[in-house]
């Protein structure tokens, strides 16, 4: 094995790569299906109010907005630009405090503020924006809220929505077109056109060209599994934790893809083959879907020590502790595929 | 007096500082096969692009049918039909697609797809689709594209290379039909027995040059040397090899000596070919 | 050049196009599933807030509030009633006043008024339903706010007519329709190069002018067909269709220029791929900033699919009048000429 070898090899994968259908589909594919999740399941439009607040001096109101999660609060430096952000939908209400704006408030005084609104924005957001910036000013004025508010939230089954129920298999689609038919795809190609042949040849040995393939899938599919979890918003508290799991998920996924383009002959029995695989590698995902399935079946298929692993961190915060025994297994997978690449790769090498 | 098909003024071509075609001149008479041969890079399809509109000359003229091909490509590809040398059809479309395609584009009136593809065999296949066709067909399918408009003159690019010798002698055939009919043909060859075959004349084109122009008969006879070649039981009791060169002044006493100095085995006359005029011409081989 | 050769080359393309089975399935699979994806996306919006009340008398100043407010009110009889409504998912939040509300105002005291939020109330929204609660508390008691709103409405005013996500939507499906199809004619003509088909075409008869014609009218019309075949099924033509069709039209015949500059790029069908997809990222670009308004700011306007999306998007939603649509529909032209004009000279270059 040799590393300048691997890296000659890597630099032609990567510039032969974007010419690949396969290449463009494992990048293409998952985040138009991320995107279709969002728009159906109308996530995208349900974000929280904007306040866009233009301050002309340092008032205790722009502090108090900065302080709060329940708004998403936008600055900006002059009138202007407020009013054409609002004007854009940028923020669903822009309000223009004047420099003067905490004394006439604390003085008593009768204040006059203007309010930009777009013409688009939500009655609800106008409404929850309303009640809070006048609370705020209240709260400026001196005012005591004449409540205890006692919040209580209620007992009841929480409803797993539906882009979290479908996250997993989206995800999975990640690992799968980006880990695994990007080598394989790759290597029956090359078998195919009989440059593999060629290749076997020269000094590159099977690892060489095996390890090329491999780093490939797995630098897509980590990348590709990555911003799907950003573009839902759920890459969670541990992203570093997060990264790792699905670097090793990938690499799992590669080793199987270099496995499966080892095995079959042609691009139609590679398809055949992943067809025919497909419930082993998305069973665990379409068994999330329906939680009314015994969810201890998922545990029988391998991708399910990915699947997990990453559903405990993004939507439960789970800690590496919480899920070491998951990664355990995973990397015994890791390593039995990669036992059985060693063994293929002795037999491979007077094939070519 | 037989008119001029082809004439070729001067024909200059240069990629970059590669002279392709380096001012040749020639013509063709109506009704001829000539065959164009020279090896790889010689200049052949540079000469065929230009006379075929597809390349303006550096310099120099082609006139086809009397036509100015640099002025008026268009008039001249209307009576022309061109055989490419990498086939180039519509793969995922039939035979008979693919024919009337090019008949609409020729503007040919009460165009018969099914008897053109009769002629050249390939009968009863002609709904399927030309990805399913074998070398020899697809070629044969080639030739009868550049047939649909009738043309007056007919440009070859090695229509035969590569076919198993059912297609290649198909496609023989079918060049001497076209030739009956009166068109014109510029036959590209790398293979010297073809050209002997079926044409008239024949032009060895080397480095972009025209280094012999003229029958394979005349040229035999220019540059060719008829021999006899011999096997004779020599002292040691092997067969060994004698050459004598024919039509000279010492043939006869040669050969006199040859029977009465040696026991003969084998006697065989030879002809010259034209590859060995070719490589005598140009000192390096058809490939 | 004439009409026969014009139409024999669109015949011939189509015959190409639909022997192609991946655009051809892509061609129809994705009319379905665009149409598919937009009925199922929501037709309306729901831009109210439904909140649960129990308080047993209502004071005339919060009566004359709640009227008034954006937000809509579900009345209990009973704390009880409140609670199974929140739990039940009627309303996310409850406000649970106590019976002798106004007494223990009346006396100065400060009143503890239970907030019930449901389990699927996400964290950071619990804020809001405090400070609504809150903004009541302070109506009740009498605390007059010393400051008057200047609101000022930008754009039009679409509360209580929210153009539904969906609708929002199909200005996205629209150009992907006519994405795909630049990507089929792309792909035809770079297949067409690559196995010299086309030299054999420019040696008859046909001229280069001929050529671009019949590639364009083709590339035009089939887009268009697609593309309007879309909208109508949508429904949406039922508002100035000939606006709407007048600028698919235009955007038919861009993206068939965008076609053209793709093929002149491309050295194989691979290739062609790679630069179509980063075509068509850039070309939607600015259906999100319909889909969400400001995220993007001036510089969209750079992007020549601005001028199709915006015109039918506005003229399906907002009634855009003629003589606002002129100005979108001359850049669209423009752009569709300089795009058309450029991709044939590239493409005349490549050829030669």
């Amino acid at each position: 094995m040799s590393l300048r070898r691997i890296g000659l090899l890597l630099h032609r994968e990567f510039v032969r790569g974007p010419k690949n259908f396969m290449f463009i589909f494992a990048v293409i594919v998952p985040l138009v299906l991320s995107l279709t999740m969002l728009l159906v399941f109308g996530t995208l439009f349900a974000e929280k109010p904007r306040l866009g607040i233009a301050d002309a001096g340092d008032s205790q109101f722009t502090h108090s907005a900065a302080a709060t999660e329940a708004f998403t609060v936008r600055k900006y430096a002059s009138e202007a630009e407020l009013r054409d952000a609002t004007a854009m939908g940028a923020v669903d209400i822009g309000v223009v405090l004047p420099s003067d704006f905490d004394e006439s408030v604390s003085s008593g005084k009768t204040t006059t503020v203007t309010a930009y609104i777009w013409g688009g924005s939500l009655l609800k957001d106008r409404a929850a924006l309303a009640a809070t910036t006048a609370t705020w000013v209240r709260q400026m004025a001196g005012q005591v809220s004449p409540v205890n508010i006692i919040t209580t939230v209620l007992d009841g089954s929480v409803v797993l929505p539906w882009e979290d129920r479908l996250l997993p298999l989206i995800l999975m689609m990640g690992v799968t077109f980006g880990g695994l038919m990007i080598p394989a795809s790759s290597l029956v190609a090359e078998k195919q056109q009989h440059t593999l042949a060629a290749l076997s040849v020269t000094p590159a040995t099977m690892v060489d060209i095996y390890a090329a393939k491999g780093l490939v899938g797995v630098t897509i599919s980590t990348v590709m599994t990555l911003v799907i979890l950003g573009l839902n918003r759920t890459l969670g508290n541990s992203t570093l934790l997060l990264a790792g799991v699905l670097l090793l998920s990938a690499i799992f996924a590669a080793e199987a893809g270099v496995v499966i383009g080892t095995l079959v002959k042609d691009i139609d029995s590679l398809f055949a083959t992943v067809k025919a695989l497909g419930l082993l590698l998305y069973a665990p995902a379409l068994i999330y879907v329906f939680p009314d399935i015994p969810q201890w079946i998922a545990r029988v298929f391998p991708t399910y020590y990915i699947i997990h692993p990453v559903i405990e961190i993004t939507q439960h915060g789970a800690r590496l502790a919480d899920i070491a025994g998951k990664l355990g297994v995973l990397l015994i997978l890791i390593l039995a595929l990669g036992g059985l690449l060693a063994l293929l790769t002795q037999r491979m090498r007077y094939r070519h | 007096m037989t008119e001029l098909a082809i004439i070729a003024e001067d024909l200059t071509y240069a990629y970059g500082q590669l002279m392709a075609v380096d001012h040749i001149s020639f013509d063709v008479a109506e009704g001829e096969i000539l065959g164009f041969l020279g090896p790889n890079g010689a200049g052949k399809s540079t000469t065929v692009k230009m006379l075929t509109g597809q390349l303006l000359p550096k310099a120099g003229r082609a006139t086809l049918l009397g036509i100015d091909v640099a002025r008026h490509p268009k008039q001249v590809q209307a009576q022309i039909g061109v055989c490419f040398e990498v086939a180039n059809l519509y793969e995922t479309m039939s035979g008979i697609d693919n024919l009337e395609l090019f008949a609409s584009l020729f503007g040919v009136r009460d165009f018969n797809a099914e008897a053109l593809l009769k002629r050249v065999g390939l009968d009863g296949r002609g709904k399927d689709k030309v990805s399913g066709y074998s070398k020899g067909l697809k070629q044969r399918l080639m030739v009868a594209r550049a047939l649909v408009n009738r043309p007056q003159i007919l440009f070859l690019d090695e229509p035969t290379e590569g076919l198993d010798p059912t297609s290649a002698q198909a496609i023989r055939s079918l060049i001497l039909e076209e030739q009956a009919r009166g068109a014109t043909i510029f036959l590209t060859t790398h293979d010297m027995h073809e050209a002997d075959m079926l044409c008239q004349r024949v032009a060895f084109i080397d480095r972009g040059k025209i280094v012999a122009l003229d029958t394979p008969h005349t040229l035999k006879q220019q540059y060719g040397k008829r021999t006899i070649r011999a096997e004779v039981l020599g002292d040691d009791g092997h067969l060994q090899t004698r050459e004598i060169i024919l039509d000279r002044q010492e043939t006869p006493a040669e050969i006199e000596a040859l029977f009465r100095d040696a026991e003969v085995v084998t006697i065989h006359s030879e002809e010259a070919t034209l590859e060995s005029i070719f490589i005598q011409l140009t000192g390096r081989e058809l490939i | 050049m004439n009409a026969r050769m014009i139409s024999a080359l669109i015949g011939k393309d189509l015959k190409l196009y639909f022997s192609n089975r991946l655009f051809a399935l892509v061609t129809v699979l994705g009319l379905v599933s665009y149409t598919a994806i937009y009925f199922l996306m929501p037709a309306t919006v729901d831009e109210t807030l439904e909140l649960g009340l129990y308080m047993a008398n209502v004071p005339a100043p919060l009566e004359a509030l709640l009227a008034e407010s954006d937000l809509r009110f579900y009345r209990a009889d009973s704390i009880d009633a409140l609670q199974q409504a929140v739990l039940e998912g009627d309303v996310p939040a409850g406000y649970a006043f106590p019976d002798d509300l106004l007494v223990q105002l009346s006396r100065g005291e400060q009143v503890s008024v239970q907030l019930l939020l449901s389990p699927n109330v996400p964290l950071e929204f619990v804020e809001i339903y405090e400070v609504i609660l809150r903004e009541f508390a302070f109506v009740i008691s009498g605390q007059t706010l010393d400051i008057e709103m200047n609101e000022i409405v930008l754009g039009p005013d679409m509360a209580g007519r929210q153009v539904a996500p969906r609708q929002r939507m199909l200005p996205l499906l629209a150009v992907l329709v006519l994405m795909v199809e630049c990507l089929g004619l792309a792909s035809l003509i770079a297949a067409e190069v690559e196995a010299g088909t086309i030299q054999a075409l420019l040696i008859t008869p046909l001229t280069m002018v001929g050529l671009f014609l019949g590639k364009g009218v083709f590339g035009t019309l089939f887009a268009f067909v697609q593309s309007a075949l879309l909208i109508t099924i949508t429904g949406g033509l039922l508002h100035q269709p000939l606006l709407i069709l007048t600028a698919l039209l235009f955007g038919s015949a861009m993206v068939t220029g965008v076609a053209f500059l793709i093929a002149s790029t491309g050295r194989d069908l691979m290739s062609v791929m790679g630069w179509g997809v980063l075509a068509v990222i850039l070309l939607v670009l600015p259906t999100f900033n319909v889909l969400m308004p400001g995220l993007a700011s001036n510089w969209i306007k750079l992007i020549p699919s601005h001028y199709l999306v915006d015109t039918i998007y506005r003229a399906m939603n907002l009634e855009l009048p003629w003589m606002d649509a002129t100005q979108n529909l001359v850049l669209l032209l423009i752009y569709a000429a300089a795009l058309m004009a450029l991709g044939v000279v590239m493409l005349k270059r490549k050829l030669r």
